[in-house]
């Protein structure tokens, strides 16, 4: 019974999201809210993993986002996407983590540049480690030493599908600052992965612009 | 040669650059080297993401193998220690606390008892007064009915008694009447006419 599903079929009778989440803001409705989770949880947790680097934590940052999604429930507003209100919620708590984890690293190591993929590394179990293949490893390594702005940008365009112009809504930036965050995290994810790379033409010519991380907006 | 901004790429790798932008760059990269190195190096990198996979939802499974190893331990504490119990205490003990829990347990039954008679008796009392109740009703029905039948013979009989009553009078005034003037009749008839 449980593997027979109707996807379609359930679209017909189902809320859509921004309903759904109107009734959870103005009837407190837990049963619509259940829903909202059961269908977001998963990408909510595939960003929250891959934000941090580590499954528990991630896992633990998806926990919060819905927690968090139902107490900030009243400034939903039902003009905007919820599916946008959720990622900021949830991009938002990584950043927090992630701030909070460099200043525990910070006075961990007191002034030492020891850096943060260790951290990282110390993270996964033995079980997930074996689980994961050297080349996964090798790619999580090296986008955890990417800054969060660029994780970030790469995480929604490639694992989670978003266009550009949907990342921009979702970070509340220009599509060109997006553009151009992206370039810079393809131009150091690419220096990290491929270590024989040759000097690169346009780093050589003119420096990168250096974007500083936009403060992430608080919802 | 003036190479494209490096946003520009962006779009163009991931297939959102409009059909001119698309053709502008693509002539570049068949002109630049450089840039070819670069975007493919770009597109290698975005390639390989792909191979860190996420471990799937963990399930909370339990892991019996040190609660085993814990209850097993527990168990033999347990038993080790009642049979110290058993071996030291003494029979008297045993005695008493059996007395104890006897007259305990007898006290509990009584209770129970008294109460479960006290529930059955206060039933049966309830739905005999219904019982009766009813059977009051049913009685007073049928007197009253009987009553009301008797009234109105009682009535009947009056009346017809007085119907008769008034006949027997009016035949009895009749005939008084009759024998009045039979009787002057006759008194008429039986006169001497002695009289001058």
């Amino acid at each position: 019974m449980k593997g027979i599903s109707f996807p379609g079929l359930s679209l017909l009778y189902s809320r859509t999201d921004e309903e759904a989440m109107c009734r959870v803001k103005t009837h407190d409705d837990h049963g619509e809210f259940d829903r909202l989770v059961a269908r977001w949880e998963r990408p909510i947790r595939r960003l929250c993993v891959r934000m941090t680097g580590d499954v528990h934590r991630g896992e633990d940052l998806k926990q919060e986002t819905f927690v968090r999604l139902f107490e900030k429930r009243r400034d939903y507003q039902p003009t905007g996407k919820f599916s946008t209100f959720l990622w900021r919620i949830a991009l938002n708590l990584c950043y927090d983590e992630l701030r909070r984890q460099n200043r525990r690293h910070e006075i961990l190591t007191s002034g030492d540049e020891g850096d943060i993929r260790d951290m990282a590394e110390d993270a996964l179990t033995p079980d997930a480690r074996a689980a994961t293949s050297e080349e996964g490893e090798l790619v999580r390594k090296a986008l955890m030493q990417l800054p969060e702005m660029y994780r970030a940008v790469i995480i929604l365009r490639h694992y989670e599908d978003m266009k550009l112009a949907r990342i921009a809504e979702v970070l509340e930036i220009p599509e060109g600052t997006v553009n151009s965050r992206m370039a810079e995290a393809l131009a150091r994810l690419s220096r990290i992965l491929e270590p024989r790379l040759k000097p690169l033409p346009f780093s050589e010519s003119k420096p990168n612009p250096i974007i500083l991380p936009k403060e992430p907006c608080v919802l | 040669m003036k190479h494209p901004e490096r946003e520009e790429w962006i779009p163009f790798i991931f297939g959102e650059a409009d059909a001119g932008q698309k053709r502008q760059l693509e002539s570049h990269l068949d002109d630049c080297a450089e840039c070819r190195d670069e975007i493919q190096s770009w597109k290698r990198s975005l390639g390989r993401l792909d191979s860190w996979e996420l471990p799937p939802v963990a399930k909370k499974r339990a892991n019996f193998a040190p609660l085993v190893k814990w209850a097993a331990a527990a168990a033999v504490m347990l038993c080790v220690g009642f049979a110290i119990g058993r071996i030291t205490a003494a029979q008297m003990d045993v005695e008493k606390v059996r007395a104890a829990v006897e007259r305990d347990l007898r006290g509990q039954l009584a209770r129970i008892a008294r109460d479960e008679a006290t529930k059955t008796t206060s039933l049966a009392i309830k739905a005999l007064s219904e019982e009766t109740e009813g059977k009051r009703a049913a009685d007073k029905a049928v007197i009253f009915a009987v009553l009301d039948r008797l009234e109105t013979q009682h009535t009947t009989d009056c009346l017809t008694l007085k119907k008769e009553l008034d006949t027997l009078a009016i035949n009895a005034d009749a005939g008084l009447r009759q024998a009045e003037e039979q009787f002057v009749q006759f008194a008429d008839y039986s006169r001497p006419v002695t009289q001058p």
